[in-house]
């Protein structure tokens, strides 16, 4: 999959992006999207403890929580950069939430959303290039240089 | 001093109230009553012995940043910064250290030689003499530490959730040997106004801006009473379960850990108490119902393992040659079992 880095931090140009919230959105066939942190996020915030999504039929509007994070001792949002309902969670990060680190991208995906007004939302993200370069201002207005822990997806 | 409730409902309503014309806030408070307080993402059942807390009258509070749980009672000022997102360092790492900079200063000010303790500690001659934690709450960035001032670790001791009462001896041991406080340091207690002075200058010097005395809003005070009603609901206490799979542990400071494990083999269960430091296993205790002949070689064997590395290589070595060196037979256990049992303290 096409992707760039910058200052070592991967951003796919296939995503869309809530740069300033750090969250991606990948959109299914079946019309639900996949929701996750960026890799910028997960090295901002460090080795991630713990996960916690909000139960599937939970229904959120953009910018409200979907799930907490825990890393060393900060907990912080992800916050949904699309208003819907959520219809599945990542099991497998309240087990392992670091995949949230290791695999920003894919494995460690968030939810998955079955979106509301989903063209409205998207028209206020970015994707391809435009997204490419908004990371870019970004990553050097806030000097950051990702960091990827032991077992992180190589690309 | 305010109370208890009030010492955890100030600053989180401060953040949730927070505008963007709203100024960073420090806060400084004492809570006039002895708590408990779980980390935002710990399950309350595991934690905390609800029956001891509850015959002593001692209250539980669920707070919304990171990191374990803690014994807090009068003898501890807080300090709780509730800032714009954008005026601390976006890593985190970098906006603990800021934070812990005036708490080190002010340490160091009344002649005790404190240190940073990477990623989020205040360290004193290798013990822990405060503790972080943070948040994003509402719209700002919440960082939040504490002066020890003295501190009951047999108390401390008792409201955790543990195993045995031998596990329990095991953390008060602990305690004792990795926390320090600014009584114990000093042999006697700093005037508590004048650490308050001198934090608040320290802070000054830290951030480069002045620091005024405020008052709060209407709605700082409004989302406070709404805070004290929902921290007291079941709902709020009691969320969170823990995944099963994860064993009892207990943390002491960063990098010090006290594991309870059972480990199943063909020769019976083996039962450790484990205390890592590092990556060292620095105190280990053997119990369990399997055979293990010369039995009294078992402390010998807990006594070889001291400050062996936590990695399969150097474990396996040290069990091996202590198993040739003294003819050790314990059916249905190999080195490889004792290897697997501790080192389920990594998982």
């Amino acid at each position: 999959m096409a992707h760039e880095k910058i200052n070592e931090c991967i951003i796919f140009t296939n995503l869309y992006y809530a740069v300033e919230d750090n969250t991606w959105v990948r959109v299914n066939d079946d019309g639900t999207v996949t929701i996750g942190m960026t890799d910028v996020a997960q090295s901002l915030a460090g080795p991630i403890l713990h996960a916690r999504a909000k139960s599937p039929g939970t229904q959120r509007k953009k910018g409200r929580p979907i799930a907490t994070v825990e890393s060393g001792k900060w907990v912080g949002p992800v916050k949904s950069p699309v208003t819907g309902e959520i219809v599945e969670v990542n099991e497998t990060l309240a087990k392992d939430a670091q995949m949230l680190n290791r695999s920003p991208y894919n494995e460690g995906w968030v939810i998955k959303m079955k979106p509301a007004n989903l063209d409205e939302d998207l028209a206020g993200m970015v994707t391809g290039d435009a997204a490419v370069e908004a990371y870019r201002a970004k990553i050097e207005k806030d000097g950051v240089t990702c960091t990827h822990i032991e077992g992180s997806e190589e690309y | 001093m305010v109370s208890y409730l009030r010492s955890q409902t100030i600053y989180h309503a401060l953040a949730y109230a927070k505008e963007p014309e709203t100024p960073d806030t420090v806060v400084l408070d004492i809570p006039a009553e002895p708590y408990v307080c779980i980390g935002f993402h710990q399950s309350l059942e595991t934690e905390v012995d609800l029956s001891f807390c509850k015959s002593q009258g001692i209250p539980v509070v669920r707070r919304e940043t990171g990191g374990g749980t803690v014994y807090l009672d009068s003898g501890q000022l807080f300090a709780q910064w509730v800032f714009e997102p954008n005026h601390l360092p976006r890593k985190i790492d970098s906006r603990f250290q800021l934070f812990i900079k005036p708490l080190v200063e002010t340490y160091k000010f009344f002649g005790i030689r404190a240190h940073y303790h990477p990623p989020n500690d205040v360290h004193v001659r290798n013990r822990k003499i405060t503790g972080t934690g943070a948040a994003a709450i509402g719209q700002a960035e919440v960082v939040t530490g504490n002066f020890l001032f003295d501190f009951n670790n047999e108390v401390m001791a008792k409201v955790l959730k543990v195993p045995d009462e031998s596990f329990r001896e095991k953390v008060l041991d602990s305690l004792d040997k990795y926390m320090a406080t600014m009584k114990r340091e000093l042999g006697t207690l700093p005037g508590l106004e004048e650490v308050k002075g001198i934090y608040i200058k320290k802070c000054s010097e830290a951030l480069g801006r002045k620091l005024v005395p405020g008052a709060f809003t209407d709605e700082e005070v409004r989302a406070m009473e709404r805070l004290d009603k929902k921290f007291l609901t079941e709902e709020w206490l009691g969320q969170y379960q823990m995944p099963e799979n994860i064993s009892r542990r207990v943390k002491i400071h960063a990098g010090v850990w006290l594991h309870e494990t059972g480990y199943e083999t063909e020769g019976g269960v083996i039962r450790m108490a484990i205390r890592t430091k590092g990556n060292l296993l620095d105190h280990l205790s053997i119990t369990g119902d399997f055979s293990f002949k010369p039995e009294a070689r078992l402390r010998g064997l807990e006594k070889l393992l001291r400050n062996v590395e936590l990695s399969e290589n150097s474990l396996k070595e040290a069990i091996e040659a202590f198993y040739e060196l003294h003819e050790i037979d314990s059916p249905g256990i190999v080195a490889e079992d004792w290897v697997k049992a501790i080192l389920q303290v990594k998982n």
